[in-house]
């Protein structure tokens, strides 16, 4: 498996689309910033949704407790999976049971995390990712990149070629209205053969027991409304307590995620239609072993906005493929080490911490200050890989000896100007990759100062 | 079993609990007038045709009946939820293109343009989805300010399904370009009385 920094080198390698994949997220975050400025109050919504989900984290068993009891009121039948092959096992055994053969599913990270489609395919089920983005890849055979805009990292004329070759489009036709359309003919026609739906869950009520999901194309709505069975899969920590806590993270959402003051459709499922199956899937996946971790259990406050995401320096740079995980980014930089701290250990690196991810958090999760956490625990478990070990190792010796770092530096300065390039230009030395390292001083700091002080 | 497990976990790893915040910091007391202008921006920006009537002294009926002629010539099929329409049938073939959806939210927002409709007005939840076009009538009196005032006034338990629909089906998944009618309604118009 390749880490971090290697997919992101292959990923960086053609500069043009590097440069177009960050413009592309940098707009997104200056439409978030745009959005945000039009409410005067809101610092004030995000330190309430912060609060109202410290409520929830310290109240989860009893939420989720009363959520259930809500949900079978309403008829609705709630099961519980300790995890993705659990989850996958109970989707399977209700479309089993309802002899579902064909499936639509709208957008949900959720399913993702379980590799949901892998395992219905495996046992001949027919599903169809339906959101627009999620089409294309799911076509390409990719996972998303982006929790949002999972097909951010493709360009219209890859999506043209596709779609003549799965769609049957003009050759050639790249045009993004031409090609909509095309996939909307599509995917009616899949909405209206579907034995059954999935969908993943933005918020789910306690005190009503319903679910909450928010899209802009609709894709969620046509699909649990067409088919005969409906089911939701729903993370443990997307509770909130009552149907009026809703007003503050409907507001946070679509603002933070793309700049729009709402997703086009907020669609409030409480009880199956008349003759109909609704079920909600409660999944664990390692999320209450993150309540309990005091330093890292502020990243279970998600809503999975993608505001980090489109912020990040390093991330609007390598892509979300590059983060080797179903949650790309800053926050998914702290959610894998939970899951798998070897397999991870990579992803709290990948980034500059300047904060900027958790200046747009729509919750105030301190993103950066927990991937600065990650590198400490990934240091004590020896999870470092040996180019960051040895060279912490040694600086940390020199560090600590100041007659040592007083001369080493002096060293560097005289050897970096005077070495030939080919001695200072070299593997060792991931800094002068694709840069040229800034001149050298005359002095060092200190040299500097007593100098100003003598004079 | 894996609900008992869960639970357990939960209960021995959860933190100190904080009582919940105070939402009555988000009460605002903005003029009517006011309402509306917002109400038409944020509803124009989300790209809905919003028809203002709230000066007028049309008569609506006569009204609308031009209006759908004059901006729907094509359409033969309707789902009006209206209680001036015509009865629903209990069985519709949404397959079969149904061109013009007409109902009256209870409610609006105007810092969103969101409209809210439950299960009891739409009868068929799929059919604001599943219409080509969506047409939406109004009063300038169910707006409110926010979505908290929004779910204050409503029970979203009081059916099996509500929905806020704030404009047309709309995607940016092509390489960030703007398409309206990916997948539901290709159009939405708003009507303001």
């Amino acid at each position: 498996m390749s880490t971090h920094s290697e997919k992101a080198a292959a990923f960086i390698k053609d500069e043009a689309r590097t440069n177009w994949h960050d413009g592309a997220l940098w707009h997104v975050r200056e439409k978030r910033d745009a959005a945000a400025s039009l409410l005067p109050e809101w610092e004030l919504l995000r330190n309430t949704a912060s609060h109202i989900k410290d409520n929830v984290l310290a109240n989860l068993d009893d939420y989720l407790i009363q959520f259930e009891a809500e949900a079978k009121k309403n008829g609705v039948v709630v099961h519980w999976a300790k995890d993705g092959k659990e989850h996958n096992q109970i989707v399977g055994q209700i479309l089993q049971r309802s002899n579902a053969k064909k499936v639509v599913k709208s957008k949900s990270m959720l399913t993702e995390e379980c590799k949901l489609n892998d395992f219905l395919e495996e046992n001949d089920i027919e599903i169809i990712d339906t959101d627009l983005g999620e089409r294309i890849i799911q076509m390409r055979k990719e996972e998303p990149s982006h929790v949002v805009l999972p097909a951010i990292h493709i360009k219209k004329e890859e999506v043209g070629e596709l779609f003549h070759k799965e769609l049957g489009t003009e050759e050639g036709n790249s045009d993004p209205t031409y090609l909509t359309k095309a996939a909307r003919t599509h995917l009616r026609q899949r909405f209206f053969e579907a034995d059954a739906a999935i969908t993943g869950v933005n918020f789910g009520i306690a005190e009503t027991g319903g679910v909450v999901v928010c899209t802009n194309e609709g894709n969620a709505d046509m699909g649990c409304h067409s088919a005969a069975v409906q089911i939701h899969s729903m993370g443990i920590e997307k509770l909130l307590p009552k149907a009026e806590h809703l007003g503050v993270f409907t507001r946070l959402l679509a603002r933070s995620a793309t700049g729009q003051p709402t997703t086009i459709y907020t669609s409030h499922f409480q009880k199956p239609q008349k003759g109909k199956e609704m079920h909600i899937v409660i999944v664990d996946n390692g999320r209450s072993e993150q309540l309990g971790k005091e330093d890292f259990r502020n990243s279970l406050k998600c809503i999975r906005c993608g505001a980090c995401m489109n912020t990040c320096p390093i991330y609007r740079r390598s892509g979300g493929h590059s983060y080797h995980a179903t949650i790309p980014g800053p926050i998914g930089a702290i959610l894998s080490p939970n899951r798998d701290l070897k397999k991870y250990s990579d992803l709290p690196f990948a980034s500059t911490l300047c904060g900027s991810c958790s200046d747009v958090c729509p919750v105030k999760i301190d993103i950066h200050e927990q991937l600065y956490k990650w590198r400490q625990e990934i240091y004590k478990h020896h999870e470092l890989p040996k180019s960051k070990s040895i060279p912490l190792r040694i600086t940390g010796k020199i560090f600590e000896n100041p007659s040592i770092f007083n001369s080493v530096g002096k060293i560097a300065r005289s050897s970096l100007k005077h070495l030939p390039r080919f001695m200072v230009y070299n593997n060792l030395n991931g800094w002068g990759k694709q840069r040229e390292l800034p001149e050298v001083p005359e002095y060092s700091f200190k040299e500097w100062y007593k100098k100003q002080k003598d004079e | 079993m894996s609900r008992a497990d869960i639970l357990e976990a939960i209960k021995k790893n959860k933190p100190q609990s904080l009582s919940l915040p105070d939402l009555s910091v988000f009460q605002h007391e903005i003029s009517p007038e006011i309402l509306v202008a917002d109400f038409i921006k944020t509803s124009t920006g989300n790209m809905s045709n919003v028809v203002d009537l709230t000066t007028s002294e049309v008569d609506l009926s006569v009204f609308l009946e031009e209006f759908i002629a004059e901006n729907f010539p094509k359409a033969t099929k309707f789902y009006d939820t209206r209680s001036s329409g015509k009865e629903i049938p209990e069985n519709v073939d949404f397959q079969e293109n149904i061109d013009l959806f007409i109902a009256e939210p209870k409610l609006g927002v105007a810092e969103n343009g969101c409209l809210w409709l439950d299960e009891g007005i739409l009868k068929h939840r799929v059919a604001p989805f599943a219409c080509q076009h969506t047409l939406m009538v109004i009063d300038h009196h169910n707006i409110v300010p926010t979505m908290h005032q929004a779910y204050q006034i409503l029970n979203i338990n009081e059916t099996g399904y509500g929905v806020f629909i704030a404009g047309p089906s709309k995607t940016a998944d092509i390489e960030q370009s703007l398409v309206i009618g990916a997948q539901g309604a290709v159009s939405n118009t708003v009507i303001l009385i």
